[in-house]
C-alpha cells in the first residue's frame, strides 16, 4: 500500500496483538475489507534474541518501562510490534477455567459465556496457533518446581505453550500472532499498516474517523486519517482505555485495570538445573488458584543478574552459580488500577492500589513458594525483595513477614487486563457482552480490556478465544 | 561549560561495582542501552528522570565541591552510595532504576556479538 494520508475501509482494526490479529483475520477471511494498524514495527521473530536487551528496545512498549504508581508500585511490560504481547511472551497457554467464566457471567451479566460455549472458539484458535507440550524436553529448573510441589502434596502441572517443538533438533517455532494469524490476515487480503498510531476517534456522518500518524522509513511522523464504518479497538488493556478516553468515552473505561502481580525469588540448588539451550520453563503450581499461583521465570544470566542486582556480590554470584539457579514467582490477581491521560503527554498514567488483603495473599504465596523450592532441594533462596533475608532452610521461613513488604520494582506483572469490562450490567461495564461499546454504533473493543477480571491462568488463550467469539458474533449480526 | 553526562558517569559507577575490568567500548554499550531505555520510557517519566538526573548531578556540589560527573571515581561511588541508602524514597528509586537497567545491559554483553541484523518485514 502507498502512503496516502486518507484511507477509507469497511473495518478498521486498531492493534495487532492477540485480540486484533484474531479479529482482523476472521473479518478478512469473511471477505470484508479490513485495515489493521499497529503502532510498532513489523519485525521477524528472530529480529532480536528472545528476552534480550535488543528485544526490549525493539519490541516492547516504552523500552520495557511501565510503572503503575501508588504506595506499592508495580512494574509491567507490554509488547509494541506487530503481534503485540504474543511476540515477547513465552506463549504459555491455558483455556480459561470454567469458574472464571461463571463468575464473569454472574457478576457482570455477560450473555452466552461459559466453558462449553467457548470451547469451539478455543479450538478454532488452537487450529491456527498450535499449542504443544515440552514433555520430556522440559528443563530441570522447570521440573524442580513440580517436584517440590508434589513433595508437598500439591497439584502441579506442565503448561502447554503456543509453540511447535522440534524434539529431534531441540528447537522449535513460536506460535506468535505474526507467525500465525497475521500471516493468514494478509493472505486473506487484509491490509496491515505497522508504525501507525491512532490518536483519537470521532463520529461523522455515520462513519468513524480515526486520526493519527504514520512513521515513515525516514523516521518522520506524517498525519493519517482513516474513515471506517466499523472500528475494533484492540490496543491492549492500557492503550485501549487511553484511546477511548481521548475520544470522549469514559463510562467504566480505564477504571478497573487488573494485573497478575508477582514477586520472585532466586533458588540455588546443589547441582546444575539451568543450561543455555534449555527450552523456556513450563511448570506451574495450581494448588492454590485462584488465590495465587506459582511458576518458573526465564532464568538467563541477564535475568538472574537483574533479579539479584540489589546485592553487592551479584556479578560473582551469577558468574559462579547461574547454572544452579532458577527464578520462580508467585502471582495473584490482587490490586486494581486506573488508566488516565495526562494533558500534554502521549503516554497514559496508571495508578494502582493494593489492599492489605492483597498483600497478605502474596505474603502467604511467597512462603508457600519457598516451601516448595526447599522441598525440591534448594540450598539457598534469595527473595527478590529489598530488605528480605536470604533463606538457608525451611526454618528460615518464619523470618518472612506475613504481609508482603514490597518496595519499588519488587512487584511486577506481564499480564494486564479488565480496563473496559464487557457485560450487560451498565453500572460496571464499558461494552456489551460481545464488546460493542455502550452507546456507540459500530465501535467495538476486542482485547484483554474486555475481560471482567483476572483469569488466574496465563490470559492469552482467553483473549484470543473471547476475540474469536466476539468477532464471530459481529459477523453474524452484520455489525449491528 | 560542557553539558554534564550524568548518565554515563552514573553507569560507570554501577559497572565498576560489578565488573571493574570492563573495556571502555563495553561500558559505552551499557551506557547507550541505559540512554535508549530512558529515551523510550513514558514521556512523563522521562521528564521526571531528567529532573532527577539534574538534582543528582548538582547534589554532589555542596558535599564534594564539584558536580557528580566531575568527581573522582571514589567520590562518585560515595555519592551513589549516599543516594542508594538515602531515607528519601525517590533517591533510592532512582538508583534502583539505573542499577536494574545497567545490570541488564551488563549481563547482556556476551550476547551482543550474536545479534542478528534487524529484519523489518515490508508492510
Amino acid at each position: 500500500m502507498n502512503d496516502p494520508s486518507e484511507i477509507e475501509t469497511e473495518i478498521l482494526v486498531i492493534g495487532s496483538g492477540p485480540g486484533g490479529a484474531v479479529s482482523g483475520t476472521l473479518f478478512a477471511e469473511a471477505g470484508r475489507h479490513v485495515v489493521m494498524v499497529e503502532e510498532g514495527d513489523h519485525l521477524a521473530l528472530e529480529a532480536a534474541p528472545h528476552f534480550s536487551r535488543e528485544e526490549m528496545l525493539l519490541k516492547y512498549r516504552n523500552a520495557g518501562v511501565g510503572v503503575a504508581l501508588g504506595r506499592h508500585k508495580l512494574a509491567w511490560v507490554e509488547g509494541r510490534c506487530v503481534g503485540g504481547g504474543s511476540e515477547v511472551n513465552r506463549g504459555l497457554y491455558h483455556r480459561t477455567p470454567g469458574y472464571v467464566f461463571d463468575d464473569w457471567r454472574h457478576r457482570f451479566a455477560v450473555h452466552d459465556l461459559d466453558l462449553a460455549g467457548m470451547t469451539p472458539h478455543f479450538e478454532a484458535c488452537e487450529a491456527v496457533a498450535r499449542v504443544e507440550y515440552a514433555g520430556a524436553a522440559a528443563s530441570d529448573m522447570s521440573r524442580r518446581l513440580q517436584q517440590g510441589a508434589q513433595a508437598q502434596g500439591w497439584l502441579a502441572i506442565e503448561a502447554p505453550r503456543l509453540y511447535r517443538y522440534d524434539h529431534d533438533h531441540h528447537s522449535g517455532v513460536k506460535q506468535s500472532m505474526s507467525a500465525t494469524f497475521v500471516q493468514r490476515f494478509v493472505a486473506a487480503g487484509g491490509a496491515l499498516l505497522p508504525r501507525t498510531r491512532i490518536a483519537r476517534l470521532r463520529r461523522m456522518n455515520g462513519h468513524w474517523i480515526a486520526q493519527g500518524s504514520r512513521r515513515g522509513e525516514d523516521g518522520k511522523q506524517r498525519p493519517v486519517t482513516f474513515r471506517a464504518k466499523t472500528v475494533f479497538i484492540a490496543c491492549g488493556a492500557v492503550q485501549t482505555p487511553a484511546l477511548l478516553r481521548r475520544s470522549g468515552f469514559s463510562h467504566n473505561v480505564g477504571d478497573s485495570l487488573r494485573f497478575h502481580p508477582m514477586v520472585k525469588v532466586v533458588a540455588e540448588f546443589d547441582r546444575d538445573v539451568n543450561r543455555p539451550d534449555d527450552f523456556d520453563p513450563v511448570h506451574q503450581v495450581k494448588e492454590f488458584e485462584p488465590r495465587f499461583g506459582m511458576g518458573c521465570s526465564i532464568s538467563t544470566p541477564a535475568m538472574l543478574g537483574v533479579a539479584l542486582s540489589g546485592r553487592p556480590d551479584h556479578w560473582q554470584l551469577v558468574a559462579e552459580r547461574w547454572r544452579r539457579m532458577g527464578i520462580y514467582y508467585v502471582q495473584s490477581g490482587g490490586g486494581e488500577a486506573s488508566v488516565r491521560n495526562l494533558p500534554g503527554f502521549e503516554d497514559p498514567i496508571v495508578r494502582v492500589r493494593f489492599s492489605q488483603g492483597d498483600l497478605s495473599v502474596l505474603g502467604e504465596g511467597l512462603r508457600r513458594l519457598c516451601e516448595a523450592l526447599f522441598a525440591a532441594g534448594a540450598q539457598r533462596i534469595y527473595p527478590c525483595l529489598a530488605g528480605y533475608p536470604d533463606l538457608h532452610s525451611p526454618g528460615d521461613l518464619a523470618r518472612l513477614p506475613d504481609v508482603l513488604q514490597a518496595s519499588d520494582g519488587n512487584m511486577t506483572s506481564v499480564h494486564v487486563f479488565s480496563s473496559c469490562p464487557m457485560g450487560e450490567d451498565r453500572r460496571r461495564t464499558a461494552a456489551n457482552s460481545f464488546g460493542k461499546v455502550h452507546g456507540a454504533d459500530g465501535l467495538y473493543i476486542n482485547d484483554a480490556s474486555l475481560l471482567c477480571g483476572p483469569t488466574s491462568v496465563n490470559p492469552q488463550g482467553t483473549v484470543m478465544a473471547v476475540a474469536h467469539r466476539n468477532a464471530t458474533e459481529a459477523l453474524t449480526r452484520r455489525f449491528h | 561549560m560542557s553539558k554534564p553526562d550524568t548518565v554515563a558517569a552514573l553507569v560507570e559507577v554501577l559497572v565498576d561495582e560489578a565488573r571493574p575490568g570492563l573495556t571502555a567500548s563495553e561500558r559505552g554499550v551499557v551506557a547507550d542501552y541505559v540512554r535508549s531505555t530512558l529515551a523510550g520510557m513514558p514521556d512523563y517519566f522521562r521528564i521526571g528522570f531528567r529532573m532527577l538526573a539534574m538534582m543528582f548531578e548538582m547534589a554532589a556540589l555542596p558535599v564534594h565541591g564539584h558536580r557528580f560527573s566531575r568527581l573522582a571515581p571514589a567520590e562518585r561511588q560515595a555519592h551513589v552510595e549516599a543516594w542508594r541508602r538515602s531515607r528519601i524514597g525517590f533517591r533510592r528509586s532512582m538508583i534502583a532504576f539505573y542499577t536494574t537497567f545497567a545490570c541488564y545491559g551488563l549481563y547482556s554483553l556476551p550476547r551482543a556479538q550474536d545479534r542478528a541484523p534487524v529484519a523489518r518485514i515490508a508492510a
